[in-house]
């Protein structure tokens, strides 16, 4: 038997999981071996140090700390939800005002063709904007200065993930309740 | 074990109340594993609050199958190994750490209280010695008993992982020791010597 099978034996029968003829090997390595005694010797009191060892209970009870970090997360989470919701509703509302009566506005003093031709001028510049995008995307992927917007804009993505992962979940850490 | 099956299912409904069983039920096993990790009493009393939070946010994702002791314990080591990669780096010196809550006062005590204390300071040793990788198997065979098993299931890895990362402890635990002894040893060959001349 060699002197590292040895050491993974020694391992296993502190665990109970030699069989009796394995034991019987590994003992007369043991004898034959002093190197691989004295290992045995020492994890053997190691073991018995550990067997001894005292389990420790916290000085106080947690539940009502726990409960008030609880309490403190779920309303950080609350203000969070509801400042972007506030935040969100305010600019479409904002949005909303301005270009349904501007739009109002304009329907109201055109003729039935005129109206078709502002539709149509709608469409055209959707078609447009659709077309500058598919350019932008393709300046993006094609030239040196797409990379550098995609390396800015992965970087405030970043910037943002990390900023909701502090004000979720980090934020209240550190401040002992 | 029943009543706990209670709690879990009312908890895993949102009762606030049934948490809180959980939480009195198992506050010193989580204690005690993460005081035995971290080395530290206000650390291992962070790491326990923290790991009930993180229990709560995850009740959903236990599976009543699977004992709730083992799902527990099983978040705080987690937490602790991230705690401890976080701490590499900047190192603890065992000096550095703060008087334990639970030792015994500096009063003169019986040769056994002695002796207890004196083996409470060497498994701290030995332990704060172990990569966190080792510690955590250690921690989980001896003082929870769990099987290799349970410990691989608990720790995301494989029984073989977890089979050789204990032996490796083993070894290394079995080596502080003798160095430990060794040392001392020659402390008291060296103390003997001026009263013989």
């Amino acid at each position: 038997m060699r002197c590292q099978q040895a050491s993974e034996w020694m391992s296993l029968q502190l665990d109970g999981l030699l069989t009796q003829a394995q034991w019987e090997e590994l003992e007369e390595h043991l004898q034959s071996c002093p190197h691989c005694a004295k290992e045995w010797g020492m994890m053997l009191a190691a073991d018995q140090l550990l067997q001894g060892a005292e389990r420790v209970s916290p000085p106080r009870d947690l539940v009502p700390l726990v409960m008030a970090r609880m309490e403190a997360r779920a309303r950080r989470q609350r203000l969070l939800f509801w400042g972007l919701g506030f935040a969100l509703g305010a600019l479409l509302f904002v949005w909303g005002v301005v270009f349904w009566d501007g739009a109002w506005r304009v329907w109201s003093v055109l003729s039935a063709w005129d109206a078709f031709r502002v539709l149509d001028c709608l469409f055209r510049t959707g078609v447009l904007v659709v077309q500058v995008f598919v350019l932008w995307l393709r300046v993006l992927f094609e030239s040196g200065g797409g990379l550098v917007l995609i390396s800015w804009s992965c970087l405030a993505a970043f910037l943002m993930i990390l900023w909701l992962y502090i004000v979720l979940f980090r934020g209240y850490r550190g401040r002992r309740v | 074990m029943v009543e706990e099956e209670r709690w879990v299912s009312l908890a895993q409904k949102g009762d606030k109340e049934a948490f809180c069983q959980l939480i009195r039920a198992y506050q010193a096993p989580v204690y005690n594993l993460a005081y035995r990790m971290l080395g530290d009493p206000d650390e291992a009393e962070d790491a326990t609050q923290e790991t009930f939070l993180r229990a709560f946010s995850r009740l959903h994702t236990y599976d009543p199958g699977y004992k709730f002791s083992s799902w527990i314990l099983s978040i705080a080591s987690h937490y602790c190994l991230d705690q401890l990669r976080k701490r590499k780096g900047r190192f603890v010196s065992l000096e550095g750490i703060k008087s334990w809550r639970w030792m015994p006062d500096r009063r003169p005590q019986p040769e056994e209280r002695f002796l207890q204390h004196e083996e409470q300071v060497a498994v701290r040793r030995i332990l704060s010695k172990l990569p966190p990788q080792y510690r955590v198997v250690v921690i989980l065979r001896y003082w929870y008993g769990y099987s290799y098993e349970e410990m691989a299931r608990m720790l995301e890895t494989s029984q073989s992982a977890i089979k050789s990362r204990l032996h490796r402890a083993r070894k290394m635990m079995a080596k502080l020791l003798q160095v430990s002894e060794e040392t001392q040893v020659s402390k008291e060959s060296r103390d003997a010597l001026p009263a013989s001349l």
